[in-house]
């Protein structure tokens, strides 16, 4: 036990103390602080929207854009509504056109009837939309029209249409609805720590091999404080790094969440229970700590840090079938595939967190992939020990996962023996 | 204290490689242990150090058992590696750390040897920073940490320049004066021969032979002599000498040939066939072989 503080407290000093690590949550903290922030900044950068958007579309429909009026009460009417000009207005269409060949428009609208017009162009950008402009334009007047011929007003359209009959709705368990997002957000939590902390774990081991600096390790203390507190280092830091990031979040959320879609603000804190933050918590952090041993015994089987990638990356794949089984629940969370892979301890990290955020669980699912959980942890911790305590004998032997457990295991076994 | 190994066996998959190695260190008197690349020098010092379990045989310390986790132990590996990117102190005090000192004890120690090897410049910068040089002293310091009572160095002497090689022997010297238990290997003889009390020599995991190396010199040097003659070639003097003296055995040595008597034949009648011949001596006198006559003569015998 005191050798496992020693290795935890200096493998921690070091993880902590590098300065790429310190700059880099720096600068994670600051972007997810803006990041969260942007509903209120903006806010603070628009002012009087309301009153810009119809001058900039009749501007838009002014500028460079010609028009030919089916009769003068037409003229008189688009006139008013568009704000045109003297030289927006053509006898003909074969004026319009001969100014839109001279270059002195980009656009016209000839009227053929009551709502009826022609576009014409010279060349149409992709962005134009002052076809569509005009469009809803007569479309609203045309509108108009016909309600006061029926002797109605834009109003009593409006109340006619808005009409819904009232619902009052009780879930008696989670709403998947406001459950995806916070779920979806904590769930990419939970991949990059992995995968990030994963290979840090991987890399600190095999560096120590590279620089032959296990053997010296290994007859100073035993292969399990090493392991256990190589290990732990490496998941506190993650969980550091994560959780200044995280707050910085928070911060920003709490700072600007007058500012945000009250919709978005329901989805993510509107699901925010104590059984779903306990059920993230536990199975994040025991799934994350399984995958650092994963990750820790495949570091001791290579013997240079740059083969770290090609022996990592079976449990990369594992995990991401994990990650990609995750997406699958977002449809169907009490599905036999939710139920099974949120029972694996593999998937389990990623799975159970999203079935419990967007359904309720069974208490006996829950209690069977904990425990699950805590065996497989308990499991990879001894194996990682004695895949460790074989890695530091073999150094360039190119060998695979499966060879490594067997040699690791018989060596355990004559060593007792 | 009196270090027994004990018929250690060891094997790498069908091969076995140490076959019942056996010997005594005691404390207070420095032991060599020498041998040709892969005569099992080190595979019998990681046994000891419980990197590798031995198949069969154990190390006793004092007739008991010997369980190494329980004694302060220095050690430096024959691969030489440390943390390139840690700072010297930190990961000196580390090491100090796991093997039992308290973090205070830990942070004295590491003070001192670095100060000791002319380093203390380097206290907080990354060991890869450092010259060859002054990493092989580095990790030469992190064996002395916490004062071991048992000091096992595989090829110390490796990588080291003289002036450094003479501050390393001082330093041995120092430990086996207070009583501590200290193993080394080296091809290095001359290193050796200055050091050590004891020699133990391997060869093709075998021990050819063990024990106080004065004493070895001197019965391997027993009945023998060495002579040169002015102006005559060792090949016609052992010739001519063997012709007069049929039981005579001669051996090339650069020093001078050297004789065998088989105690058959006595000095006197030697000297008098010279003083015959009217040869002048350039060189006689008793042969006393170097360590590297023994280890070239013993481990060439097994070749």
């Amino acid at each position: 036990m005191r050798d496992l503080g020693i290795v935890f407290n200096y493998e921690l000093r070091q993880q902590l103390g590098k300065r790429s690590v310190r700059v880099t949550t720096l600068i994670l903290v600051i972007i997810a602080l803006l990041a969260t922030s942007i509903p209120r900044i903006s806010a603070m950068f628009s002012s009087g929207g309301g009153d810009d958007k119809p001058a900039a579309a009749n501007n838009t429909l002014v500028q460079d854009t010609g028009y030919v009026f089916a009769d003068e009460a037409q003229r008189a009417l688009y006139t008013t509504l568009l704000g045109l000009r003297e030289g927006n207005d053509y006898a003909t269409r074969d004026d319009l056109v001969a100014a839109l060949k001279d270059k002195q428009l980009t656009a016209g609208f000839v009227f053929t009837g009551d709502a009826d017009f022609e576009a014409v162009y010279q060349d149409k950008a992709m962005e134009d939309r002052r076809e569509n402009m005009l469009s809803q334009i007569v479309a609203q007047h045309h509108r108009d029209v016909m309600l006061a011929e029926k002797g109605l007003t834009a109003q009593d359209l409006a109340a006619i249409e808005g009409f819904s009959p009232q619902i009052t709705t009780t879930v008696m368990g989670k709403n998947t609805e406001n459950n995806i997002l916070l779920s979806m957000i904590l769930m990419v939590v939970v991949y990059m720590l992995v995968l990030i902390y994963g290979n840090t774990t991987s890399t600190i081991i095999a560096r120590e091999k590279d620089s032959k600096a296990m053997e010296l390790l290994i007859t100073s203390t035993k292969p399990t404080p090493l392991i256990l507190g190589k290990v732990a280092a490496a998941g506190v830091s993650g969980v550091v790094q994560f959780s200044l990031i995280v707050l910085a979040a928070l911060g920003g959320f709490l700072f600007s969440q007058d500012y945000y879609d009250p919709m978005i603000r329901q989805m993510l804190v509107g699901s925010l229970s104590q059984s779903y933050i306990l059920t993230y918590l536990f199975f994040s952090i025991t799934g994350y700590i399984l995958y650092l041993f994963l990750y820790a015994a495949l570091g001791s089987t290579v013997s240079r840090v740059e083969d770290v990638g090609s022996a990592t990356a079976i449990v990369q794949f594992i995990f991401i079938a994990g990650y990609v089984a995750s997406s699958f629940v977002m449809n169907a969370p009490g599905g036999s595939v939710a139920v099974a892979t949120s029972l694996i301890p593999f998937t389990a990290i990623m799975v159970m967190p999203m079935r419990a955020g967007m359904s309720t669980v069974p208490a006996w699912q829950l209690l069977t992939a904990g425990v699950l959980m805590l065996l497989t942890v308990a499991l990879f911790a001894w194996l990682s020990i004695k895949i460790y305590r074989w890695g530091s004998l073999n150094y360039g032997n190119k060998t695979n996962i499966f060879k490594v457990v067997r040699e690791a295991l018989g060596a355990g076994r004559r060593a007792k023996a | 204290m009196q270090l027994e190994v004990r018929d250690i066996k060891k094997s790498f998959g069908d091969k076995e490689v140490l076959h019942g190695v056996s010997f005594t260190v005691q404390s207070g008197r420095a032991m060599g242990f020498l041998g040709r690349n892969g005569a099992g020098k080190s595979t019998t010092i990681r046994c000891l150090m419980d990197v590798f379990h031995q198949d069969e045989g154990g190390f006793y310390l004092d007739g008991q058992p010997l369980n190494i986790t329980k004694y302060r132990v220095g050690y430096l590996p024959e691969e030489r590696g440390m943390y390139q990117k840690h700072t010297v102190l930190e990961q000196l005090a580390y090491f100090g750390q796991l093997r039992g000192a308290t973090r205070a004890q830990a942070l004295a120690s590491a003070n001192y040897w670095v100060d000791y090897f002319g380093l203390s410049e380097y206290k907080k910068k990354k060991l890869e920073t450092l010259s060859k040089g002054n990493q092989q002293k580095i990790q030469i310091a992190q064996s002395f940490l916490n004062e071991p009572d048992i000091l096992i160095l595989d090829e110390p002497f490796s990588g080291l320049d003289p002036v450094n090689a003479q501050v390393f022997k001082d330093t041995i010297a120092r430990f086996v004066s207070e009583g501590k238990l200290v193993i080394f290997s080296s091809h290095q003889m001359g290193y050796v021969e200055e050091i050590c009390d004891d020699i133990t020599l391997i060869h093709q995991g075998h021990i050819l032979l063990t024990g106080d190396l004065e004493q070895i010199k001197r019965e391997l040097g027993e009945n023998k002599l060495q002579l040169r003659i002015e102006g005559m070639a060792d090949e016609a003097l052992a010739a001519t000498l063997t012709r007069a003296f049929p039981v005579l055995l001669t051996q090339p040595h650069e020093d001078g040939l050297i004789l065998d008597t088989q105690n058959q034949v006595t000095q006197r009648q030697i000297l008098d066939y010279i003083s015959q011949q009217g040869w002048i001596i350039h060189y006689y006198g008793l042969y006393t072989p170097s360590l590297n006559d023994i280890f070239i003569a013993k481990a060439g015998e097994q070749a």
